[in-house]
């Protein structure tokens, strides 16, 4: 249990990249049209956070220092600006979506509209972000998060042909797709796993826990099961999705839809687990990207930051929180689909992606900052390839976007 | 003052190949700037560069504050980072945070002030939102650690 | 005068020739300990903060330490007292 804890931190911040609002309804999408033939693509991004948010502990485990400031040491505060606007976009979109997440979680436990709680919602994130400390709330959310696994689980009591599943993996689109859908959905599914807001929340939940050169180990161990574990609960909407829908050739586009085939599977205690599940999933991605558009305008800045200081001491922090919050809000009350909404932060995430992590492979390498913990050959060939993935991603990603109508 | 090749500390092997050199650019601007202990002061956006008696060109002041750095950045957005740093400061024409440079005691991935962050004024912004609204909410004075 | 004010302008040689722009100033130490600027790094396209790879004893990721040195080719230091900041 002990061991559990410590690595809290790597699994809230996995639930934000794999499972929070906009990717459980978009794995689920994916299974319900493609099947298994895209779930490559979450490994692939399992394997690319897994080397950059490394990179980022590592870099925070040896000099204190997140991965904002590295941006803008590194990029200069041009074009640090440029990723500051573009990371805080989305970060702010998708933190309005998932404020929306936890209300349509709400809402289909008690049939009250989801609009009514989305208030409610948004004033308990910010009490939760202004009053607890951050330990608790990432012990708190990132286990209860861990309830999604019943996806996993309901996959063995529902009744699932292997085989086809398994002739899935790796071929070409169905024929009732094209290869633009096909690749619009591989893009938003590895954007979306490779998001730049938890590279920042991650390395600044570091700071935030005093991570010294002794925490190597917990640092690699956040990394190498908080985001595996993700990404295996990710594959397990996929697969209950692609088990129920793609058969019926049904598609899926709301949360209520998502969640069915768990109910199926394992009747009214499930359906309650996944709800649980559901609710802390999205509320952590709330909390992982509130609390990251405070930490990348004030790291920008070098302003004071973080819960370690009272809020008073950290007055612009709190302020951009606060802001961050209301503006997320905001968005959803004028009726926004909040699933829609994350599609969208698609576009920004397309220009940022690069410019994220790029300064982080650049300072893995840099002896000033690690000493001898600098990246190996390993890391670097492995760092190379997956920002060449990202900048195709990132050229393909708006194009695609344009030529689907987001998917359609 | 102690530099790269003379702080050789634990946590920040140094390059022994640049002994007492330092790149203006690279290792200065854009760093972060705390105190002793560990206070945030802001980075350093810019250098105050000052022509000494024997005509060097010596290293000043590291100067901290959105004023300059919207100098820096330059255009309709440095103008408007300039523009609000001004309006929220009493003064007219407001200097930006200045930190003698005799004063830095490490460069590394942060450059520490052998300062405490409270000998310097509040940065206006944070007075400002600490005054008008931070402030005001009950528990800002609670750490939540 | 601010750092701001020499990195990115022009350098030009005593007869007027441009060198190129001003990437960064480098300091040495004089004897009472202060910093004073005795070389600017002179590229001939600048393109923003240099990477960091003119640093001696600095190597990244091969392909993006070949990629920044192609792109900041010809970037060499000229001792501060042969900068004219005017040509």
């Amino acid at each position: 249990m002990k061991r559990l804890i410590g690595i809290t931190l790597g699994i809230l911040t996995a639930i934000g990249g794999f499972v929070d609002i906009g990717d459980l309804v978009a794995n689920s999408q994916a299974g319900a049209r493609f099947g298994m033939r895209l779930a490559w693509v979450v490994v692939l991004g399992v394997i690319g956070i897994c080397v950059f948010a490394e990179m980022a502990g590592r870099v925070t485990v040896t000099s204190r220092r997140p991965v904002f400031d590295l941006i803008r040491e590194r990029l200069g505060p041009r074009l640090g600006l440029v990723t500051l606007v573009g990371g805080y976009l989305v970060t702010v979109l998708t933190l309005g979506a998932e404020i929306g997440g936890v209300a349509l979680a709400i809402h289909l436990a008690t049939s009250v509209h989801y609009l009514l709680w989305m208030p409610i919602v948004a004033f308990v994130l910010w009490v939760a972000l202004w009053r607890v400390k951050f330990e608790t709330l990432e012990r708190m959310f990132g286990l209860l998060g861990l309830a999604l696994a019943v996806f996993v689980i309901a996959i063995f009591s529902l009744d699932v042909d292997w085989s086809t599943l398994g002739h899935e993996l790796g071929s070409r689109p169905p024929d009732s797709e094209s290869w633009t859908t096909y690749g619009y959905f591989a893009v938003a599914l590895f954007a979306s796993a490779m998001t730049p807001y938890e590279v920042f929340f991650f390395s600044s939940g570091g700071v935030e826990e005093g991570w010294k050169r002794s925490d190597m180990i917990t640092q690699r161990a956040n990394v190498f099961i908080g985001f595996p574990l993700g990404g295996l609960l990710a594959l397990g909407v996929m697969v209950c999705s692609a088990v129920v829908f793609e058969p019926l050739m049904v598609s899926v586009d709301s949360l209520g839809q998502t969640v069915l085939p768990v109910a199926l599977g394992l009747g009214k205690l499930g359906l309650a687990v996944v709800l649980l599940g559901v609710f802390s999933a999205t509320f952590g991605a709330a909390m992982e990207t509130g609390l990251s558009a405070g930490y990348t305008v004030a790291q920008y800045f070098g302003w004071e930051w973080g819960k370690r200081v009272a809020p008073r001491q950290a007055a612009r922090f709190h302020t951009v929180v606060l802001v961050s919050i209301v503006i997320g809000a905001a968005l959803l009350l004028t009726t926004i689909n909040p699933v829609q909404l994350t599609e969208y932060s698609l576009i920004f995430s397309a220009v940022v992606l690069p410019l994220t992590y790029l300064p982080i492979l650049v300072v893995a390498n840099d002896r000033d900052y690690l000493g001898d913990q600098v990246n190996g050959r390993i890391h670097n060939t492995l760092g190379v390839i997956f920002l060449v993935v990202i900048l195709i991603a990132a050229i393909a990603a708006i194009p695609l976007l344009i030529a689907t109508g987001a998917g359609q | 003052m102690t530099n790269h090749s003379s702080s050789p500390s634990a946590d920040t092997p140094r390059d022994a190949s640049r002994p007492g050199t330092l790149w203006i650019d690279f290792d200065l601007l854009d760093r972060q700037i705390i105190d002793l202990a560990g206070n945030k002061l802001g980075k350093v956006d810019d250098i105050e560069l000052v022509t000494g008696a024997d005509g060097r060109l010596t290293v000043s002041d590291l100067l901290v504050g959105q004023s300059a750095l919207g100098r820096r950045i330059g255009g309709w957005v440095g103008r408007c980072m300039h523009g609000i740093a001004e309006r929220l400061r009493p003064e007219q024409d407001p200097p930006p945070l200045r930190i003698p440079f005799e004063h830095v005691t490490q460069i590394d991935s942060e450059i520490t002030v052998g300062l405490r962050a409270e000998l310097f004024p509040t940065p206006p912004l944070e007075s400002w939102l600490r005054d008008k609204l931070i402030g005001r909410i009950p528990g800002a004075r609670d750490e939540s650690q | 005068m601010k750092a701001s004010d020499y990195l990115g302008r022009t350098a030009h040689d005593a007869d007027g020739r441009p060198l190129g722009r001003i990437a960064d100033l480098i300091t040495t130490t004089a004897p009472d300990g202060t910093h004073y600027i005795h070389a600017a790094l002179v590229t001939p396209r600048h393109r923003g903060r240099l990477l960091g790879y003119e640093r001696p004893g600095f190597h990244g990721p091969w392909l993006i330490e070949r990629i920044a040195n192609w792109l900041h080719r010809g970037t060499r230091e000229i001792p501060w007292t042969d900068v004219h900041l005017t040509p």
